[in-house]
């Protein structure tokens, strides 16, 4: 009788231990992920917790400032970069190197038969016309570039190697009121054109093309 | 004694081994169910060292009183109410009670069995 009653009361310890082993598995891994056990601590917990938030705030704000001062120095940096590429698309057209269209002028000039217009004629026009402004000039749609070469070849114009014969169309852009005025300036291009007989046209066109063809 | 170094190791052994853990949201509640059990623990070993130990008064005292120590935190944490820290207090009383009472009873055996044995001789 007296072992049953004492088999009875250490079945119920051995419950008992099973359930606080089991309780320790729970337990203690929540303890050592959350810390403070007692409101004590808890509260010191809490305050070292509100000490960084305070400190990862003021960090936020630093780097917040940072980012707004790269912001402004990469659009600083966007905007050189934009009138760089402005720069070199300028002189892309003038070089030649790119294909431009806009107003200009569009200047026919057709000689007597038989009439042999010197290489300096043309010079002196691609000369006015840069004088002018003009941003693209073509003769013949051959295009005028930084490096290209006039001379006369027989009755014919050599343009870079290229032979243009009579009559002759010079396109140019650019402004177009100075462009005219240029050429119609008393002594300038159409005068010197009357006078050796040389029928000229000079018309304004608000369209044109002028393609790129710089280099040779 | 055997007993209880038995139930001991093989507790802690079972509990260790045991395949699952108590889910976090219970585990309150079987803190007060382990309480409320300890006392009737404690409570058994003093009956028994009175000699007037019951099986069923043991048994229905060690399950029930986990079982109502538990519903009571339940009750408690929905009602906003610590009414866990009543088990705690009630049962925590009474385990230092019975422990008292286990300390007296068994020095008194012991000191009885010395006199004894001190007129035998």
């Amino acid at each position: 009788m007296k072992i049953k009653q004492s088999f009875w009361i250490a079945f119920s310890f051995l419950i008992i231990v099973v359930l606080l082993v089991l309780q320790f598995k729970t337990r203690v891994p929540l303890l050592r992920e959350v810390g403070p056990t007692s409101s004590r601590e808890a509260i010191t917990y809490l305050r070292t917790l509100n000490e960084k938030k305070d400190s990862l705030l003021k960090e936020i704000e630093k780097l917040n400032f940072k980012i707004l001062e790269l912001n402004e120095v990469s659009m600083r940096k966007e905007d050189f970069e934009k009138s760089l590429n402005q720069e070199i698309s300028k002189w892309e057209a003038l070089l030649g190197l790119k294909g431009i269209t806009g107003a200009g002028l569009e200047i026919s000039i057709t000689p007597m038969k038989n009439q042999v217009l010197s290489v300096e004629t043309f010079i002196d026009l691609v000369n006015d016309l840069w004088g002018g402004g003009a941003l693209a000039i073509s003769i013949n749609k051959s295009r005028i570039g930084w490096n290209s070469y006039l001379y006369q070849s027989g009755n014919q114009l050599s343009i870079s190697g290229r032979l243009v014969d009579a009559p002759f169309l010079v396109e140019a852009i650019g402004p177009t009121e100075v462009l005219e005025s240029v050429l119609r300036i008393p002594g300038g291009f159409e005068q010197k054109m009357l006078i050796q007989g040389v029928e000229l046209k000079i018309s304004i066109k608000n369209n044109m093309i002028i393609s790129a063809g710089g280099i040779q | 004694m055997v007993l209880f170094v038995f139930a001991l190791v093989i507790g802690v052994v079972a509990g260790f081994y045991l395949p699952w853990q108590i889910p976090l949201i219970y585990s309150k509640y079987v803190s007060i169910a382990i309480v409320a059990a300890l006392d009737s623990l404690f409570g058994g070993l003093r009956a028994e060292l009175e000699k007037n130990f019951d099986n069923r008064v043991f048994l229905s005292g060690f399950l029930l009183n986990a079982v109502i120590a538990a519903f009571f935190a339940y009750l408690g944490d929905r009602l906003g109410l610590d009414l866990y820290l009543a088990a705690v207090v009630v049962f925590g009383t009474r385990i230092f009670q019975n422990l008292a009472i286990m300390r007296r009873l068994i020095l008194n055996n012991y000191l009885k069995n010395r006199e004894r044995k001190q007129e035998i001789e």
